[in-house]
Order: structure tokens, then C-alpha cells, then sequence
């Protein structure tokens, strides 16, 4: 079983502030999975903007949307921040 | 001096006052940096920005009055880091980032204080091309972000697939806390002291009271 966090809007839309989520292979399959759960808002978010963890480090650093998922994983979501 | 004797043990004061610091943006993060490096003495800041206050400006924009409303945020703010701190000498810019942007001669680092991320793209190329380093910050929401960046550390492309669209929603509290993060790594740069945000990515999310330190 892996943790998902969400951050910042994300909690807001999930209202959720972490769950836990089994049988996702990789990155993709969890934001498929979370769609489903959480509907078009939560998909347009992370379609517009997104910056996604696994156990802190960057999916931009290891395999992108194909990072695997292991048990006990950390995947933390969240949309960056722009403005100053 | 009397002024930073309550610093004295903290920081070396004489590189910190040799220290030429460069801000982009005197909005909401530009604000709180110049007032804090302002405090803390540093020699010189420039201070760039094209914009004029505006009413909106003042949930988060500390520099700013409503009696500055309409006026050049550069003159107002340069007014009221000499007030906050007549030692300090201040260098008003009154110039949009655009393509080109070059960073001067002698100075040290560069703060960001920007809200877009086509201006912070060229002020970080200008600052990696002069061979100093650029104090990334961003807020939104309840949100902040920092990171040190020089030649040797990734750079904003790497972090950041989908560039995100200012959201123009932000509290002061916000603000200031990822602006406060941003001049201690500035501070610390200048005077020799401890470790910076290199290749480390801060983020503050105000609404579940978390900070993720992010290895990059």
C-alpha cells in the first residue's frame, strides 16, 4: 500500500489531506485512479500544472508519469507555485 | 554599530555591508527581501521593477502606503528602505525584464521577487551568464517555494514540466515567510555561514502547517 499527499489546492479539491492507495503500477495509473475518485477538477489541476513526488524526489528525475509505485511509497502532489 | 549589536555574533557585518544585492521585483516577495536585507545591512540593494502601486498591491506588499498608490513602485520603495535603513544604499531601476536583461557589474546575488516565470527564466540566465547566484522564490495560495541556484545546481527547467500560471490569490503571511527564507540564503551567502538551498527545493504549504524539503 502507497501514501498519496495532497498539497495546497489539491487538499481542497480532495479534501483530503493524504490516503492510501494499492494495486497502481506506476505514476500514470495513480492520477488515472485519482481522476476517477475526484473528477474533472482535480484532473484539469494536474493537467494544467503539476509537480509530483515519490519518496521526495522529483518523477522529472526518474521515469516521469512511467515512476514506478512500490508499497509503502510516498507520492506527494501538488501544484507549483508562480507568483511573487 | 549599535544598530546590528544584536547581530553581531550571527553574521560577519563587515561582508554583509560589503554585500551588492540585486532584487527583481518589488512586489510581494521583493517587498519583504529589500525590508529584511535592508535590517540586516547589507551594502547595496538594486532594486528592479516597471510597475506602479496599485490598491491590490496592499493586502501583501509591505514597502507600499495607500497614499503611494499610482506611483512608481522603484521611487516609493527605494523612500522606504532608507527610511528602514539610511545605511544601505539604494539603486532604483525603473525597467521591465525583457530578453537582453543584463545583471550589472559587482553585484553578488540576485533575489527573486518576480510573478512570472518568462521573467524569472531570463533573470536566472543573466545571473548564471555573470557567474552569480539567483535566490528562486515563489508563492501562490498558501504555497511558497525556494531554492539556491547557481552554475552548479539544476535550474528552474528542471524542476518545472508544466509552468504554472500565477494564481492571483495570496496572503501576506505566505509571503512573508518565503521571503524571509530567501534572505537568510542571502545573508548567509553574503557573510559565510552555513548551508544553502543548493539543489535542495523548500516548499511551505501553509494550509496543512508542512515544510517538504525536495532533493533535486
Amino acid at each position: 500500500m502507497a501514501q498519496v499527499k495532497f498539497f495546497a489546492t489539491l487538499r481542497d479539491i480532495t479534501g483530503k489531506r493524504e490516503m492510501e492507495i494499492k494495486n497502481v503500477k506506476n505514476v500514470a495509473e495513480l492520477l488515472q485512479h485519482l481522476y476517477e475518485m475526484f473528477g474533472d477538477e482535480f484532473r484539469k489541476e494536474i493537467e494544467e500544472r503539476n509537480m509530483i513526488l515519490v519518496n521526495g524526489k522529483n518523477i522529472l528525475d526518474l521515469d516521469g508519469y512511467e515512476t514506478k509505485i512500490k508499497e509503502k511509497d510516498e507520492i506527494s502532489i501538488f501544484p507549483p507555485a508562480g507568483g511573487g | 554599530m549599535e544598530r546590528y549589536s544584536r547581530q553581531r555574533h550571527l553574521i560577519n557585518q563587515k561582508k554583509l555591508g560589503e554585500g551588492r544585492v540585486m532584487v527583481v521585483g518589488v512586489g510581494g516577495l521583493g517587498s519583504a527581501s529589500v525590508t529584511l536585507l535592508a535590517m540586516a545591512g547589507v551594502g547595496e540593494l538594486l532594486i528592479v521593477d516597471y510597475d506602479v502601486v496599485e490598491t491590490s498591491n496592499l493586502n501583501r506588499q509591505i514597502l507600499y502606503r495607500e497614499k503611494d498608490v499610482g506611483k512608481m513602485k522603484v521611487e516609493v520603495a527605494k523612500k522606504r528602505i532608507e527610511e528602514i535603513n539610511p545605511h544601505v544604499k539604494v539603486n532604483a531601476i525603473n525597467k521591465k525584464i525583457s530578453k537582453g536583461f543584463k545583471i550589472p557589474h559587482g553585484v553578488d546575488i540576485v533575489v527573486d521577487g518576480l510573478d512570472n516565470f518568462e521573467a524569472r527564466f531570463i533573470v536566472e540566465k543573466a545571473s548564471i551568464e555573470s557567474k552569480i547566484p539567483y535566490v528562486f522564490g515563489a508563492v501562490e495560495g498558501y504555497m511558497g517555494m525556494v531554492t539556491f541556484i547557481d552554475k552548479n545546481t539544476k535550474r528552474l527547467r528542471d524542476l518545472f514540466k508544466n509552468l504554472p500560471q500565477g494564481d492571483e490569490q495570496v496572503l501576506a503571511s505566505t509571503v512573508m515567510l518565503t521571503a524571509s527564507i530567501q534572505s537568510m540564503e542571502v545573508i548567509k551567502f553574503l557573510s559565510d555561514r552555513g548551508d544553502l538551498l543548493r539543489n535542495r527545493l523548500i516548499i511551505y504549504d501553509g494550509l496543512s502547517t508542512n515544510y517538504m524539503e525536495v532533493r533535486l
